[in-house]
């Protein structure tokens, strides 16, 4: 095919076919994908404008509905928050009211955890070597305490006297929240004075069963009784060995005199007979003729985190319940 | 620009060309025809393949709106817990110690709904959003009976601090002034009389005009002198409590009057059927006389019982 366009050379005094020029290709090109893209923009855009799809006109009522109520509920929240921290002020003078004592807020310590976070693997390491120590100095007193242990007997007699040794709670308390008061010094709920509180309160609804803490006999009741002041219903069981045990404050007495009971038998019901102002069982353990702390005596099913927790409760310097 | 020659076969000579209009819009019309045609393609192939664009920004505003909603979502739980802990402090702590029957889930989660709220409409097809307004609505309706729950309980727990103010507990004479206690309570031949007769209460005795104090909170109901028990005063403690002094050289109180705790109402005598200064104390239950002693804390040492004394007549003196 014979080229359509020609230049003319002045040098050569001759028509030469016009080549086409890199340039001017590439400008044409340039020129084509721009005004290509334009268009395609502008039909992209006038299409969203024009045609909003079923899925794009839901999702904008969605977004709408969204935006509106999250601000209503916003501010319907703000409203409970404050009804919330005047419940939560109410609550501490409640608790100043009844217990005679400042509620603590539990503060929950985040220490462990950031201190765990900015550590870098060099602490890792080391606290590695230290619980590897530990771990082997643990597992070989275990093994000798395991030694021992298999070498020292227990004769029957002795299991027979931990037997009749008190070493539980009076009342079910797996959350160990019923301890309100415990023993020594503590105010006292009428005359608000200091005065020695012999025993420990455990506070629960009326009718909550009460348990024997120990093996023993019932040697003394008292049922029926109308007086406003004192012990109330209570129960005296002797577990030998110079212990006593005495349930005060009950609603119902379910054991006789002389009757032998068992480790955390069902003896009587919580009440406030008596002089109490809750109901609750006020309990103690008497050792040769003398009030002592019953606390160390609740070990059983604890763990020790758990009777520290107990010990600390039953150290509170508050309010008694009788 | 150089000139461009077309080649004419029938002249058989080079001729210049020339750019017409024509030209130029048959040339502008067919770049721009194809550009269009290539640009349709390429919006076919886009529209079939992606998601047009208002809808993505609708989707990115919609994603950004649902993360807000999630932590509306977390503050909700949040005042849940808080609420739950008061909850359990109510029911399991106060209540069982006021005495009061816990209100349970019954009380506490009934008469939610009532009358269709306006928006409930609007919002019927987000289940995301009915959800989050229902636990809204359980929540302050919890909070109401929360609060007045509280109000409730602080009502019952100043009514029980006064009942607990008001009952006898303590001695109405201090140790130090004590000479001697009679704790005969019962059947008692009498000095005077001449013959056994129920003592109906116990006898303190101590010097003349020593100060006799108020066992607890309560209203003078009346104060007169008896034949029997000399100059008495009658104290009205409520909650079917009652205290009587009696055989007083002399009473500062009057009827109606509110009496303190550890205020001094009069001073022992020698009043009425007495043969020596002392003080004649009972304490009623429903009017019937039951023993004093069980009423005074005989643990409370001779320094708290002072300072019990000394912090009301100090009140007291402080308001005159």
């Amino acid at each position: 095919m014979r080229p359509s366009k020609y230049y003319y050379n002045p040098t050569s005094c001759r028509y030469e076919p016009a080549r086409t020029s890199i340039s001017r290709t590439a400008g044409y090109g340039i020129l084509f994908s721009i005004s290509t893209l334009l268009i395609f923009w502008g039909a992209l855009s006038l299409h969203g404008k024009l045609f909003v799809t079923e899925r794009g006109k839901a999702l904008k009522k969605e977004n709408i509905t969204l935006t509106k109520h999250h601000a209503s509920l916003l501010t319907g929240l703000a409203d409970a928050e404050d009804v919330l921290i005047n419940l939560n002020s109410q609550n501490s003078n409640l608790h100043e009211k009844i217990f005679e004592t400042t509620l603590g807020k539990v503060v929950a310590s985040r220490q462990g955890k950031e201190s765990l976070l900015l550590a870098d693997a060099s602490h890792f390491k080391v606290a590695a070597a230290e619980l590897k120590a530990q771990s082997s100095s643990i597992s070989k007193t275990s093994g000798n305490h395991n030694k021992h242990l298999s070498t020292v007997e227990i004769k029957e007699e002795e299991l027979r006297f931990l037997m009749f040794v008190p070493s539980i709670q009076p009342i079910e308390n797996a959350a160990l929240t019923k301890l309100v008061s415990g023993f020594g010094k503590r105010i006292n709920p009428f005359h608000k004075g200091n005065y020695h509180h012999p025993g420990a309160d455990f506070a629960a609804a009326r009718g909550t069963p009460i348990l024997t803490t120990a093996k023993g006999i019932v040697v003394d009741i008292k049922n029926g009784s109308t007086l406003q002041a004192g012990y109330g219903n209570y129960i005296e069981i002797d577990h030998g060995n110079g212990l006593i045990t005495r349930y005060a404050h009950l609603e119902d007495v379910m054991v006789r005199v002389g009757q032998k009971v068992l480790k955390g038998s069902v003896i009587g019901s919580v009440g406030m007979s008596g002089g109490a102002i809750a109901p609750h069982v006020h309990y103690e353990i008497i050792r040769n003729g003398e009030q002592v702390d019953p606390v160390p005596y609740m070990m059983e099913k604890l763990n020790s985190k758990e009777y520290i927790e107990l010990q600390k409760l039953g150290s509170k310097k508050n309010q008694s319940l009788d | 620009m150089k000139r461009t020659f077309t080649y004419n076969p029938q002249t058989c000579r080079y001729e210049p060309e020339f750019l017409t209009g024509k030209k130029l819009t048959r040339n502008l019309f067919r770049f721009f025809s194809l550009s269009f045609v290539v640009a349709l393609g390429l919006f076919c192939w886009y529209i079939n393949r992606y998601i047009p664009l208002e809808e993505q920004y609708l989707q990115q505003q919609n994603f950004e709106l649902l993360v807000q909603w999630e932590s509306l979502e977390r503050k909700l739980d949040a005042a849940y817990s808080q609420l739950n802990e008061l909850i359990d402090q109510d029911d399991n702590n106060y209540r069982v110690i006021l005495d009061l029957q816990p209100l349970g889930s019954t009380v506490r989660e009934a008469g939610v709904g009532g009358s269709e709220p306006l928006y409930l409409a609007e919002i019927k097809q987000y289940d995301l959003i009915t959800e989050t307004y229902k636990r809204f609505e359980k929540l302050k309706h919890q909070l109401d009976v929360e609060s007045q729950s509280f109000n409730e309980l602080a009502k019952v727990a100043e009514t029980k601090r006064a009942m607990w103010a008001s009952r006898p507990a303590i001695q109405p004479i201090d140790n130090k002034d004590l000479m001697r206690l009679h704790t005969s309570f019962g059947l008692r031949y009498h000095p005077l009389l001449g013959y056994v007769r129920p003592h109906k209460g116990l006898d303190f005795t101590a010097a003349m005009g020593t100060p006799v104090y108020a066992t607890g909170d309560g209203r003078v109901s009346t104060s007169y002198y008896s034949h029997t028990f000399g100059n008495v005063v009658y104290l009205d403690h409520g909650f079917n409590f009652e205290t009587r002094y009696a055989h007083l050289s002399k009473y500062n109180v009057e009827a109606g009057q509110f009496i303190k705790r550890g205020q001094i109402i009069g001073y022992v005598g020698n009043t009425g059927t007495s043969v020596s200064p002392h003080l004649h104390y009972e304490v009623l239950f429903k009017n019937e006389q039951i023993n004093p002693i069980n009423f005074f804390q005989r643990d409370l040492s001779n320094q708290e019982y002072e300072k019990l004394i000394k912090l009301v007549n100090h009140e007291n003196s402080s308001l005159d």
